[in-house]
């Protein structure tokens, strides 16, 4: 067929050239990119399996294969691919983390039981946070990008966080006082305001 | 038929080959403009599965695209030569 297009002079003969040739690299980057991900998946996966709070000591061999991808992987080795990525792992954790923190068991349980789990659950969206760092300054200036592109959801996601915390905080210390004995000469008016 | 430096080309196939390349030139630049940040654009939440399914299929349709590609070419040409 280009062989026709070709004797015949066919103006159509360079677009044909053009596409079999975008063609061919897009396939070797397709090819390149799925071979190098592969070993992701497995990662992915047993994070979605793995109850939150155990997730923790996921984050680090995870964040060994991005690298190994970043440093391997030619056509994967751009700000705009890696952070398409990035965004979705960022959004994996937040899934896992949302559903650790169960609006309704949260609010149906013990103050000082949810409070614990919302410090686990801290605990290893810190943790998460600390690889992504390590792997960022071993990276140093090829990974360049702007945070906000990766973390921007994020950050409004920790802020819902601490806004879940400081609220189970406030209750928790409330509750406490209800349990305050008060002393002193005036001590049986404190109380009675306390109450109030 | 019109002789072209030495061979005899049927112009009518010509046309018709030109038109289908250009068919399959708009099918082939759907698939390869197809972008994986296009769900986040789409401001969906994509887990990172999304990605590598993305690139899995983009592989599969490309493979396949590659090899029909070579492939009609070959049928083509015999059916040129047997005309």
């Amino acid at each position: 067929m280009g062989e026709l297009l070709s004797k015949s002079n066919s103006s159509y003969y360079p677009s044909f050239l053009q596409i079999h040739n975008d063609v061919r690299y897009a396939l070797d980057e397709a090819q390149d990119i799925d071979t190098h991900l592969r070993p992701l998946a497995s990662h992915f996966e047993s994070m979605e399996t793995t109850d939150f709070i155990e997730a923790k000591s996921l984050f680090k061999p995870m964040f060994r294969v991005i690298d190994l991808l970043y440093t391997h992987c030619q056509h994967y080795a751009t700000a705009s691919r890696i952070v398409v990525l990035l965004q979705e792992i960022c959004n994996l954790i937040m899934k896992q983390a949302s559903e650790h923190l169960d609006p309704m068991e949260l609010f149906k349980g013990e103050v000082d039981e949810a409070l614990m789990k919302i410090d686990d659950t801290f605990e290893s969206l810190e943790e998460f946070d600390k690889e992504y760092k390590l792997t960022r300054e071993k990276m140093n200036d090829k990974w360049d990008f702007s945070p906000k592109l990766v973390f921007a959801k994020w950050d409004e996601f920790m802020k819902r966080m601490d806004l879940i915390k400081e609220l189970f905080s406030t209750a928790n210390a409330f509750l406490k006082l209800e349990k305050v004995e008060i002393g002193g000469v005036k001590g049986k008016l404190n109380r009675r305001k306390t109450k109030h | 038929m019109i002789l072209f430096s030495g061979d005899l080309i049927d112009l009518k196939l010509v046309h018709a080959v030109e038109s289908v390349v250009i068919e399959w030139s708009h099918q082939i630049r759907e698939v390869l403009k197809k972008d994986s940040a296009q769900p986040l654009l789409d401001g969906l939440d994509p887990l990172p599965s999304t990605e590598i399914e993305f690139w899995k299929s983009k592989r599969a349709h490309l493979e396949s695209i590659s090899e029909q590609v070579k492939l009609k070419f070959l049928h083509q040409r015999k059916k040129t030569f047997s005309i």
